[in-house]
């Protein structure tokens, strides 16, 4: 009877872990949220499908209505702090080479560094991308049900 | 070695006797013994009472309960506070006005990275 118990009490809490490791958006950045002397956004799938509609054509051929609907979440890590920046750099090293990224571009300039990485996932695609330049580093993290098509369109002009 | 019989010995310990009970009673008795050694006795008897009337629960059984009762309701808080400190997962616009700026600025920096990036590549290429 206690052994049956204890399996019922097993099974709810591998359900509960699972569920909640189903997050929209990626984990491991959800910790800079409240780390000091970094900025942290947090657009929501809820708040894009209700800002879609306020959206203005910035860039000609970008379809941003189409973006918005695709995408489940939206990260902005910011940091001028030399500890915070270092820390982003390393979390985002380990991510791609843990989470199996692929490089989509890296873009090197004199005092700016950019790399785009991009992950096809079952459930959902990612796109990270982190800009170093002079004293502040920030990485976006777009979560969505986008393909790499739905990225190339973002290129054109 | 020689035995000794007790039953012989020829020891008379009556007038000894006589004598040490003469001297107990001689001794003064202190005012209100009785009653304190009856209340002594009658606590040692509640506090050996007390004692045998304790069940004898098994403590580990009470033990593993309040342990996995506890842990319930540690996981339950955990699940139930979780999204309200979560700050990770929080929106931090409350107006879709500002979080449509914000959402177009982010994809507007990536695609003018991507197209940057491009221009490079064809650069390099031609």
């Amino acid at each position: 009877m206690n052994y049956k118990l204890f399996h019922k009490f097993v099974l709810i809490l591998a359900l509960l872990t699972t569920s909640f490791s189903l997050h929209a958006q990626v984990e491991e950045f959800e910790k800079y949220a409240d780390m000091k002397n970094v900025t942290y956004v947090y657009i929501s799938k809820a708040m894009l499908s209700l800002a879609k509609n306020l959206t203005t054509p910035s860039v000609p051929g970008m379809d941003m209505k189409g973006a918005f609907t695709k995408l489940n979440a939206i990260q902005i890590i910011t940091t001028d702090n030399k500890i915070a920046r270092a820390k982003l750099k390393t979390e985002v090293t380990d991510v791609v080479k843990r989470e199996k990224y692929d490089i989509l571009m890296q873009v090197d300039e004199d005092n700016s560094k950019v790399k785009i990485y991009f992950k096809d996932g079952k459930k959902q695609s990612v796109i990270l991308m982190s800009t170093d330049e002079n004293n502040e580093t920030s990485v976006i993290v777009f979560s969505g049900t986008f393909k790499i098509d739905d990225v190339k369109k973002l290129t054109e002009k | 070695m020689e035995k000794i019989d007790i039953n012989n010995l020829d020891i008379n310990i009556l007038p000894l006797e006589g004598e040490l009970k003469g001297a107990l009673e001689r001794i003064p008795i202190p005012e209100g013994l009785e009653e304190r050694l009856e209340a002594k006795i009658d606590e040692w008897d509640e506090a050996s009472r007390t004692v045998a009337i304790r069940p004898k629960h098994n403590a580990k059984k009470y033990f593993a309960l309040a342990a996995s009762f506890l842990l319930v309701c540690g996981i339950g808080l955990y699940f139930a506070l979780a999204p309200t400190t979560n700050k990770g997962t929080t929106d931090t616009y409350s107006d879709p006005q500002l979080a449509c700026r914000e959402a177009e600025r982010a994809l507007n920096l990536l695609s003018a990275n991507l197209n940057k990036g491009l221009t490079q590549y064809e650069q390099a290429i031609n």
